[in-house]
C-alpha cells in the first residue's frame, strides 16, 4: 500500500491513512489475515491510530449512550392497537 | 495505558483486547426481544401483555430510524400504521426472519413508499478502503507529517484525560444526536441501528438489504464523521 514517494518508517507497512480506513473492518473481526497483521503491526508502533482506534470506540459509546432519548415509549394510538387486536382475536375464536 | 479508568458513568472499554460490541451495556434489542420465542405465538393468541411488551421495547427504535426518512410527526404515524399491520399479518409470519427483522421490515416498506429515496447502491469507487473526494475519514491535515505523508502530524489528544464532566455532559450527548441527524441518509440509517441501537452487522445488513460491504463503508464513513465532530466540539470546549 506504500511506494517510494510514501516512505513509510521501519516496521510499518501501511501508512497511518491506510490503517484509519481498516478500522470498521478491525472492530468487526472483518479483516483478512494478512490485513490484521499489518493493522495490528502498525498500531503497536503508532500512538496517532491506537488514539484514532479509541476515539472511534468512545464514538461509538457515546452514541450508543444517545439512545435514551425522550422518545415516546407507545404509539400515540396504542388503544386503538389494543382494539384491533381484541376484535381480530374475537374473530378467530368467537366467544360464543 | 495501565491504570487508565473509564471517564464515563457505565465502563469504557479499551479497544484492542475485545472485538466488536464489547463496547455495549446492554445486549442488543433485537436479541432481548427475538430470545423470547413464544412472543409469536402469543400475538397469535391476542395476547394483549405480549403485544405491549413487544410495541413498548421497539417502538423507540423504529421511531427513530423511521425518522431518518420522514420528520418526527410522519415517523409516529408511519410506526403506528406498522403495528396495525403486524397485528394483521402476524398469522402469515413465516418466521424465516426474526419477528424483530420481520416488523423493521414492515416500517421501511412503508416509509420508504411515503418517502422514497435513490437506491442506497454505492459506486464503485466508493467501495474502496481509500478515501474519496467525498469522504474524508480524518482531515488531510492532520496526515501530514514531515516527510511522511499519510501519517499523523501529531498524535490525536485522548479524550480520556478529558474531565469527565465534558464528555458525560448533555452538550455531548446532543453534539452527537446533532451529528447523526446531518449524516447522509444511508449512513444514518446504519449508523443508527449499528451504533444507536447495538445491532451487529448480520441483522442491519439482513433488514436493510444491503450488502456486508456496502454495510461497512457506510458505517464506516458514519463513524468518521461523527469522530471528527466530536474532535471539533471537545477541541472547542
Amino acid at each position: 500500500m506504500s511506494d517510494s514517494s510514501n516512505p513509510t518508517p521501519p516496521g510499518f507497512s501501511i501508512r497511518c491513512a491506510d490503517a484509519i480506513e481498516l478500522v470498521t473492518e478491525y472492530l468487526d473481526d472483518a479483516l483478512n489475515s494478512a490485513d490484521l497483521i499489518a493493522f495490528e503491526a502498525h498500531l503497536d508502533g503508532c500512538e496517532g491510530c491506537t488514539v484514532f482506534v479509541d476515539q472511534i470506540h468512545m464514538t461509538i459509546h457515546l452514541a450508543n449512550a444517545a439512545n435514551d432519548e425522550r422518545l415516546d415509549v407507545m404509539p400515540a394510538d396504542f388503544d386503538g392497537l389494543l382494539a384491533q387486536l381484541r376484535a381480530q382475536t374475537d374473530r378467530k375464536h368467537p366467544r360464543s | 495505558m495501565k491504570g487508565r479508568t473509564s471517564v464515563m458513568n457505565r465502563p469504557y472499554v479499551p479497544s484492542r483486547l475485545f472485538g466488536d460490541s464489547a463496547h455495549l451495556d446492554r445486549p442488543p434489542t433485537i436479541l432481548r426481544v427475538v430470545s423470547d420465542s413464544g412472543t409469536v405465538a402469543a400475538l397469535r393468541a391476542g395476547d394483549e401483555d405480549a403485544f405491549r411488551t413487544i410495541v413498548a421495547t421497539l417502538n423507540p427504535g423504529l421511531t427513530r430510524l423511521a425518522r431518518t426518512y420522514v420528520t418526527q410527526a410522519i415517523a409516529e404515524d408511519v410506526v403506528q400504521e406498522t403495528w396495525a399491520a403486524v397485528i394483521k399479518s402476524i398469522d402469515a409470519f413465516e418466521e424465516r426472519s426474526s419477528l424483530t427483522t420481520w416488523i423493521y421490515r414492515i416500517m421501511l416498506n412503508k416509509v420508504r413508499t411515503v418517502a422514497p429515496r435513490e437506491a442506497k447502491i454505492l459506486p464503485f469507487a466508493a467501495m474502496g478502503r481509500t478515501s474519496d473526494g467525498e469522504h474524508q475519514s480524518v482531515d488531510p491535515d492532520q496526515l501530514m507529517a514531515e516527510g511522511r505523508p499519510g501519517h499523523w502530524t501529531t498524535a490525536p489528544p485522548l479524550w480520556q484525560r478529558l474531565p469527565a464532566e465534558q464528555l458525560e455532559s448533555d452538550e455531548a450527548f446532543k453534539t452527537i444526536t446533532a451529528a447523526i441527524d446531518q449524516l447522509p441518509p444511508a449512513q444514518q440509517e446504519v449508523v443508527t441501528l449499528r451504533d444507536v441501537h447495538g445491532w451487529t452487522a448480520d441483522e442491519v445488513c439482513h433488514t436493510l438489504g444491503i450488502s456486508s460491504v456496502n454495510q461497512r463503508v457506510l458505517l464506516h464513513r458514519g463513524r468518521t464523521t461523527l469522530r471528527s465532530t466530536l474532535e471539533e466540539y471537545l477541541t472547542d470546549v
